[in-house]
């Protein structure tokens, strides 16, 4: 080795960082060069004095003043962690939950089968053409049609085809919409309503007969109207009859006046299980009015009849007249009668009650609530699926269309912290 | 790293300041004189120490457990020393350093007293005069007595590095000295 290579190893020698090799060459070359020995000599003596150096004492008050600068970076840090941190991930989280479960309360009013805005109301329908062809009749085919579109549609067609024959066909329809509508319809204007004969034909399965008879028979009663017919029929107990169920059967005729028509309905179908049930409404007022017109012709005639008789000197002429007269009011009155017979049947709609007596209770096991229970579970099952389907829909959207307000949200959120973050280090390194 | 070393960085974790004071407190001379070697006066040196340690309170929380304690604070300190210097607040020039040197008890007469003080103040100031990453080396190793391995950590830097900058810096270190004694 050479005296250069030598030189840059006398401090590791010293501080004993050479390999066992490079010690004993360092130490052969040393013992032979002078030169080398003496720079060995003079390191040593530089690293003595240095290592003689004392060290410095601990001024006095470091500890204390350490102690309070301490203090006070743990206040800063409690002012400005808890309060900035927690707000800044409170901030993002929360807002962007925030968003998502206002969208959904949102969706779920709004969108969900059971609210309100959903249902198809359909109670406004559209105007009816009017027939005004200078008939007194159109007034009322117009109100007709604001209430009702189809029943405006059958007085048109009807006013086409030439309304005046009175013979309207037999229309067996529920008219559940047009009855509810006609309810609602101020009834202060008798002549302008549709004249329609409501009757129904209800069959009902109860658990005592005579009970039930005596319900309805009551509430006929408290309604207004009247018992028309009535009819029981109880079967003698034969030993061909095994089951111990009597089948005892009633029957009911009720009149009850039309604005309580729906409403006896119900009632009686509440009374036990409905197992016919038929309603039908007969609009009879394209056949009334033509018949009030009729009248109204004939009334006119008897009026000129009357006039010619005053000017009639001839007996001749004034029988003629009388037989002509008589003729007319026999017309008149037998329309007057259809009328009044109409208006009877208009005003008090009649409803057929078979009643059928089951003991079942006791003697079946009522399967009722369980019939259809599969489907009916499935259909449940399957409303609910639906609903969770839409509204995951509804979601889904919300939340696209929210996606560009979250991104600037992010945005500013990172830029934020950003500049926190250079608050922070500006503050550490002072 | 010790047990006891282990139970304070965990106190000292969640913020108990006693916990870190004893943890520091058989560092402390060290440091402040680590800091001192750095910047040569008292004023300065505390500054130094202090920042530092209040730095490695706060960031203790990032502190591995498997690296030594003692090289992690230490290097805290060269570096906060580091800053200090870079920001332009070098109060190197010797008529400002006050240097002191600790007096033992089986130190001969005063006489001898001060000549051992004129003698470390000559070595003191030699040791300014060096630039500054030979200085640190030369200071870690002869002032401290860190090994290379541990000077190599605290510097973050090669041990190859640690030992060319040790010699020369002794050299340099020598050849000041003898400029001055031939003064």
């Amino acid at each position: 080795m050479n005296c250069e290579a030598i030189k840059a190893l006398i401090s590791s020698y010293i501080d004993h960082e050479l390999t066992k090799e490079e010690k004993i060459s360092f130490e052969n070359h040393i013992k032979d060069c002078t030169d080398c020995y003496e720079e060995y000599l003079s390191i040593l003596e530089v690293v003595g004095q240095v290592n003689s150096m004392e060290e410095q004492p601990l001024p006095e008050d470091f500890r204390s003043e350490l102690k309070f600068r301490l203090e006070e970076q743990v206040k800063a840090d409690k002012k400005r962690q808890r309060p900035s941190f927690q707000k800044l991930k409170f901030s993002k989280w929360t807002s962007i939950a925030a968003i998502l479960l206002v969208g959904i309360v949102i969706t779920a009013i709004l969108g969900g089968p059971y609210s309100p805005f959903g249902k198809s109301s359909m109670n406004l329908s559209g105007s009816a053409p009017a027939g005004g062809d200078g008939q007194e009749f159109s007034v009322t085919r117009d109100e007709g049609a604001i209430r009702d579109g189809e029943n405006a549609l059958e007085n048109s067609q009807e006013q086409f085809a030439g309304a005046s024959e009175g013979s309207a066909p037999d229309q067996e329809e529920s008219r559940e919409s047009a009855h509810d509508q006609e309810k609602n319809l101020p009834s202060n204007m008798p002549n302008m309503q549709e004249k329609i004969i409501y009757s129904a034909h209800v069959t009902i399965q109860v658990n005592d007969l005579d009970k039930a008879f005596q319900n309805i028979i009551n509430y006929t009663e408290d309604a207004g109207g009247f018992i028309q017919n009535s009819y029981t029929h109880n079967p003698q107990y034969n030993i061909y009859n095994n089951n111990s169920q009597t089948l005892r059967e009633g029957y009911l005729y009720l009149r009850i006046p039309s604005e309580k028509f729906d409403d006896t309905l119900t009632s009686i179908g509440e009374m036990g299980n409905i197992i016919e049930n038929q309603r039908n409404g007969e609009n009879i007022t394209t056949q009334y009015r033509d018949i009030q017109g009729e009248v109204k012709n004939l009334e006119v005639q008897e009026e000129r009849i009357l006039e010619i008789m005053k000017k009639a000197e001839k007996v001749e002429d004034i029988l003629n007249i009388e037989r002509e007269l008589n003729r007319v009011r026999t017309e008149i009155n037998q329309r007057k009668d259809t009328l009044k017979n109409w208006d009877q049947l208009v005003d008090y709609s009649s409803i057929e009650v078979s009643i059928r007596e089951e003991k079942f209770s006791e003697t079946n096991v009522r399967s009722e609530p369980f019939k259809e229970l599969g489907s009916k579970i499935q259909r449940g099952f399957i409303q609910s699926i639906n609903f969770i389907v839409a509204g995951v829909a509804k979601v889904m959207i919300f939340a696209a269309r929210a996606i560009p307000f979250i991104i600037i949200l992010i945005l500013l959120f990172m830029i934020y912290r950003k500049w926190f973050r250079e608050k922070l280090l500006k503050r550490i390194n002072k | 790293m010790n047990e006891m070393e282990q139970m304070l960085i965990g106190r000292c974790k969640n913020g108990d300041i006693s916990a870190f004071e004893i943890l520091i407190s058989e560092h402390e001379r060290k440091i402040y004189n680590i800091a001192f070697g750095i910047v040569g006066n008292t004023e300065d040196a505390k500054d130094i120490a202090q920042d530092a340690l209040v730095k490695a309170f706060v960031h203790i929380k990032t502190f591995r457990e498997e690296s030594s304690f003692s090289t992690w604070i230490y290097r805290i300190v060269m570096n906060t020393g580091k800053d200090f210097l870079r920001k332009g607040k070098k109060n190197l020039s010797i008529e400002d350093t006050d240097y002191k040197a600790e007096i033992k008890d089986d130190r001969p007469g005063p006489l001898e007293k001060v000549e051992g003080m004129e003698k470390n103040k000559e070595i003191h100031e030699a040791l300014m005069g060096l630039k500054e990453e030979y200085r640190n080396v030369v200071f870690l190793k002869d002032v401290q007595g860190f090994s290379y391995q541990e000077i190599a950590e605290i510097l973050d830097i090669n041990v190859g590095t640690v030992k060319s900058r040790i010699s020369r810096g002794r050299y340099m270190l020598r050849d000041l000295l003898t400029q001055t004694k031939e003064l």
